[in-house]
């Protein structure tokens, strides 16, 4: 055997046996959040980019390492989509679901002509050759880093959403296999995409992870996509001969990666944040491949109606964008009326979502929410009670005016309607119109919101925008572009300056808060790795929770308004989450202001005889009776309606309690049995 | 292109602003907090917080809660008490507020606006002055203390859609003018104190 055959075997086996040997510590290791959770990323890792691989088989190209696992990503979230469905995608499917990633990872490994760590050995002397540019890379590769170990580190959930409604959908999923709750506000606000992919992270066996395949996996494969972008201007193994334009400066590659690490986080939750990101570059990566003659437009279209449907599971608000970009990037083809590639995107699409439509369907009678309401209450606000056309182009302006986490969006604004996209399907002008209608479209449905969550919702199609504008625009440099020049999109000059001088003034603004924002991350890292040598719990809370469901029989339907219902077990009992309440609720619809009678007859009716709620008076966050209560009075229009039907929830139960048997309570946490007086 | 530009521009126009009426449903849940507000002693609160036949619009500031001992003292910062126990509930207004209102078929109207200007800050007696739908009815100057107070019968028809109210003091200006801008805590000039918009009854 020779020396590089012997390397090359060499890198083989370690590429292969690492995330093995991760998932063995990682499983075995649930009370380690910091190492524990850190294996688990490799192994997930692998795992999507295993099924990106089988992808890449299908359709015959090679990609690079970014788009491979948002590819996929998405071939999971289709998967996952069927075992949703049929109600069967909890824990041992899921570990099914990632050991069978792991085992087309491997199977690449053996396959592919030159291991990955043999490409990154041969990188390594022209890397010692430019000592200032590598420099430049570490660090920013060391900010990502510290950003992924971070995500991996953070254990605190936001407890109004995440104790309440998403941990407790993962915990659902991983018990049952089904995402069926049909009085939760924040399930019929999603189909489920980012709960499979959350599960993911929790199958080793902790919730602790919270951030792990959100802030963690799917940030990664962000930046992977963006160095992609960059570097391989859409190569693929069976288009190698022509690059679609020049490689983006290095340099300005460099910015971007710096830009996109340092950006402030702005997530407020464990919902969709980096997931659609990456789902949305990776969309249009996949459009932009499509623009080659010589690519395989069919199956690659089939790819892009799959990662289309995928975004929408995320978040009802992505849907739009997702639409809307592959349908514009199809009408402006030359060939519009090329049946294959409609039929193609469109089945790909169905395919992927159907099973998602049925599932939502199951749980609040809904595929389409908010057109469809489903189990949602008609009288919660979405907008507010009076407001002009004037007082709405105010608000437009407002939340256009003051951009978040990317605050130099405004300034690229004018940037993008300069840029000229001449590749077939447009790509970059479908994606900027799919992109400003979405918008469009959330800002007007949402007006009761504000500017700083609406982009938020918003991050997963507008960071894509704002990253596919700066890279691909400063392709050719400062230089001037002729008509034959092979660039992917042309920007005046002076359009790229102001590029380059957007990319540097939201670095500097970035730069504020970031030395608090990694003290803090630094502590998180502290207290995660200190769990692995310290693995004993108190669980006095986990008991408490446990004794409560056991008060109650097996098999028994229960409704909860509890502050961190993820603690139940859902396969004892048929549990209902009431979530933030009065928002959604099977018809005739949860009596609210009629008294405590009318809520037990309603139960009762639903099948329901027990209720475990907690007393407003010790919540420790959701149902809070004095914060309700203030935020009745003097609280923005959405939280005025929402604290009306929260203070009447929380009396109705403590009277309930007092009129009905009461099977335990401790530390206000009460589990009352409709059926029997006290 | 351009056509279907413009066209979805106007679509878009057309579709802007929004006014949705008053139901069974939202009565339901207002009744509800307004017999709240009375059990738990927050009728002065619940006076200021927009409704669905009331919205407190642009010149007013968020309620705050206030420390009724401590003094109006026009730029000091005003001390806040924890906001379970009594206080003094107030939204800070510019020299110019405005509220809009409407009926629900329930005849005419009563409407009471109770306010105070700190007039040892900016050392004069504004006069008050309010009109519905640019009808002024109302005008006067505050008191020697500060207070002033609005008080009209609204015939029914004059609400039959949302009306703009609008409350006026006169020689307001600089650095006063704007109680929602960043320094909004220290532009504690002028404020409401009650807002009553209830039926004249029989």
């Amino acid at each position: 055997v020779t020396r590089p055959r012997a390397i090359e075997l060499a890198a083989r086996i370690v590429a292969t046996a690492v995330p093995a040997l991760c998932a063995v510590y990682a499983i075995a290791s649930p009370t380690s959040v910091l190492y524990g959770g850190a294996a688990w990323l490799v192994v997930l890792a692998a795992s999507v980019a295993g099924y990106g691989h089988v992808v890449e088989r299908w359709i015959g190209a090679e990609v690079d390492l970014g788009l491979r696992m948002a590819w996929g990503a998405g071939l999971y979230l289709g998967v996952a989509g069927v075992l949703l469905a049929a109600g069967v995608l909890s824990l041992v499917p899921l570990l099914v679901l990632v050991a069978a990633g792991l085992a087309a990872y491997a199977w690449r490994q053996w396959q592919v002509e030159r291991p990955i760590l043999v490409a990154a050995l041969e990188a390594t002397p022209r890397a010692i050759k430019e000592p200032a540019t590598t420099l430049f890379f570490v660090l920013v590769i060391g900010v990502a880093v510290v950003n992924v170990a971070g995500a991996v580190a953070e254990q605190e959930g936001n407890p109004y959403d995440d104790d309440v409604a998403y941990t407790p959908l993962v915990k659902r999923l991983l018990d049952t296999g089904d995402l069926d709750e049909p009085f939760s506000f924040r399930r019929i606000s999603a189909y489920g995409g980012q709960t499979a992919l959350s599960a993911l992270g929790a199958a080793r066996g902790t919730l602790a992870n919270l951030y792990l395949v959100d802030g963690a996996l799917f940030y990664g494969i962000v930046l992977l996509l963006i160095a992609g972008l960059a570097r391989d201007r859409e190569r693929l193994a069976t288009v190698a001969a022509s690059r679609d334009g020049p490689t983006t400066d290095r340099l300005m590659t460099g910015f971007v990666l710096l830009v996109v690490v340092l950006l402030p986080n702005t997530s407020v939750n464990t919902g969709a944040y980096w997931t659609g990101a990456a789902l949305f570059l990776a969309l249009y990566r996949t459009v932009v491949v499509t623009s080659r003659d010589d690519a395989p437009h069919v199956r690659l279209f089939v790819v892009v109606g799959a990662l289309a449907a995928a975004a929408c599971t995320l978040r009802q608000n992505c849907i739009s964008v997702a639409l809307l970009f592959p349908l514009l990037a199809l009408l402006a083809r030359p060939r519009r009326r090329d049946r294959r590639l409609w039929i193609a995107t469109i089945a790909a699409g169905a395919a992927v979502l159907l099973p998602y439509w049925i599932a939502a369907w199951r749980s609040n009678e809904t595929f389409l929410f908010p057109l469809i309401e489903g189990t949602f209450n008609p009288d919660i606000p979405t907008r507010p009670t009076v407001l002009s056309p004037w007082q709405e182009l105010q608000f437009f302006i407002k939340v256009i005016l003051e951009p978040e986490p990317v605050r130099v969006m405004l300034v690229l604004a004018p940037v993008l309607l300069l840029a000229q996209d001449r590749r077939v399907g447009r790509p970059l002008t479908a994606f900027t119109i799919a992109v400003l209608v979405g918008f469009a479209m959330l800002v007007h449905s949402f007006t009761i919101s504000d500017q700083l969550t609406l982009w938020r919702y918003s991050f997963a199609y507008a960071l894509p925008l704002f990253v596919v504008l700066v890279v691909e625009g400063l392709a050719p440099g400062l230089r001037r572009v002729t008509d034959d020049d092979p660039v992917p999109v042309r920007i005046p000059v002076v359009g790229r300056i102001a590029i380059i001088a957007a990319l540097l003034v939201q670095i500097a603004l970035s730069g504020r808060g970031l030395t608090r924002k990694y003290a803090r991350l630094g502590a998180d890292l502290e207290r995660a790795a200190a769990s692995a040598t310290h693995p004993d719990r108190a669980l006095h809370l986990e008991l408490t929770y446990s004794e409560l469901q056991l008060a109650a029989p097996a098999g028994a339907s229960i409704a909860v308004a509890l502050d961190q219902p993820y603690l139940l077990d859902f396969a004892r009992n048929r549990i209902f989450n009431l979530d933030t309440l009065g928002f959604a609720s099977p018809a005739p619809g949860m009596p609210f202001f009629r008294g405590p009678d009318a809520v037990a007859a309603y139960f009762q009716g639903q099948g329901i005889r027990y209720l475990a709620f907690v007393r407003g008076e010790a919540s420790r966050y959701q149902y809070r009776r004095e914060t309700w209560l203030r935020r009745t009075f003097v609280d923005t229009e959405i939280f005025r309606v929402q604290g009306a039907y929260t203070v009447d929830g929380v009396d109705t139960f403590a009277a309930l309690a007092a009129t009905r048997r009461v099977l335990f309570e401790r530390d206000g946490m009460v589990l009352v049995d409709l059926g029997a007086a006290r | 292109m351009t056509r279907a530009l413009a066209a979805a521009l106007c679509l878009a126009a057309i579709g802007c602003g929004h006014d949705r009426a008053i139901d069974d449903a939202i009565r339901a849940r207002e009744r509800f907090v307004r017999e709240l507000a009375a059990r738990e002693g927050l009728v002065d609160v619940w006076s200021l917080s927009s409704r669905s036949d009331l919205e407190f619009a642009d010149g007013l500031g968020p309620i705050e809660l206030l420390d009724p001992d401590v003094p109006f003292t026009g730029w000091d910062e005003v001390a806040h008490r924890c906001e379970s126990t009594p206080a003094l509930p107030v939204r800070w207004m510019g020299p110019r507020a405005h509220l809009r209102l409407r009926g629900d078929r329930d005849g005419d109207r009563r409407l009471e606006i109770r306010g105070r200007v700190d007039v040892k800050a900016i050392q004069t007696q504004p006069i008050v002055t309010a009109s519905i739908d640019g009808r002024e009815f109302h005008s006067g100057a505050v008191d020697a203390e500060g207070y002033f107070l609005i008080s009209a019968a609204i015939p029914a028809a004059w609400v039959a859609e949302w009306a703009d109210v609008y409350v006026t003091l006169s020689s307001v200006h600089e650095p006063y003018k704007d109680p929602e801008g960043r320094a909004a805590a220290k532009l504690t000039v002028a404020r409401l104190e009650g807002v009553i918009w209830e039926p004249r009854g029989p």
